[in-house]
């Protein structure tokens, strides 16, 4: 399994810390940024997906740093589906700025309803998230 | 035995997401902030080590998410130094509400020169963090 979407984010001024680089946080935004994206890319955009009762709860993410990102940079998140299960995504993240690889992480995602209980993923999501082309 | 702290959080309005939830990039903050206590707590002070200039960098941070925090909740972020190498210091986070556990994460720091060059961890700082078993 291994649909790849690419994402663009521009560092804006509040992501950067004391340090003047992109606080280590803010990382995981960006993968939740490239995440929601790819759901309205596949046509079932994440609000969408919650007005109808379905939600995703992050169950572990673990992130490395390999350089950092500053104010006004333009990143590229490439997500990778690991995994799709019934009721669970993994996913892979790479952030590059241009063609450097600023850091890597890792997300296990639960699918849920609106009390927390796991559900599962619709099957039309399922294809039109491994493939955003089919109609 | 491993260094442990106790820091205390109430989760604040603007931290929490859609779903009502505290977002989850924000528990990277307050394992900031308690490794910052931390080390007010012995004594020392962040700022001046950043002023003598010394830095931290994560150089790797993850997180498990076992039940969701709330506005308001007045959380518990129990810190233990698991290990202290000649480049790294690694960190163990336990997150309580009461005596229930929210999240556990866990970190490697790495340390930069004032040249901006990672380095081994100045000794004031490795002597206190160093743990009996590899001193």
């Amino acid at each position: 399994m291994s649909t790849i979407h690419e994402t663009e984010i521009r560092v804006r001024y509040q992501d950067a810390d004391g340090m003047g680089i992109v606080h280590h946080s803010k990382y995981l935004v960006f993968f939740e940024e490239a995440r929601v994206a790819m759901t309205r890319d596949a046509g079932y955009p994440y609000r969408q997906m919650e007005e109808d009762g379905l939600f995703f709860a992050v169950a572990k993410i673990t992130c490395q740093y390999i350089a950092p990102a500053r104010f006004e940079d333009l990143l590229r998140v490439k997500t990778t589906i690991k995994m799709l299960g019934l009721a669970k995504i993994e996913h892979l993240y790479e952030l590059y700025r241009g063609e450097e690889l600023l850091a890597k992480g890792e997300a296990k995602l639960a699918a849920v309803d609106r009390d927390g209980k796991p559900r599962m993923i619709p099957d039309f999501f399922i294809k039109r998230y491994l493939n955003p082309s089919i109609e | 035995m491993p260094r442990t702290f106790e820091t205390g959080i109430r989760v604040r309005y603007k931290e929490t997401d859609a779903q009502g939830i505290m977002h989850h990039s924000n528990y990277f903050v307050y394992f900031e902030q308690a490794r910052v206590e931390m080390m007010r707590d012995v004594g020392q002070s962040y700022k001046q080590m950043e002023e003598n200039g010394f830095l931290f960098v994560i150089a790797q941070i993850g997180c498990r998410y076992f039940a969701p925090a709330y506005f308001d909740d007045l959380l518990h972020i129990r810190t233990t130094v698991t290990k202290v190498s000649k480049m790294k210091i690694e960190h163990l986070y336990e997150v309580f509400r009461g005596e229930k556990l929210l999240a556990q994460g866990s970190s490697k720091l790495g340390v930069l020169s004032p040249e901006g060059k990672l380095c081994r961890v100045p000794e004031e700082f490795a002597s206190f963090w160093r743990l009996p078993d590899n001193s």
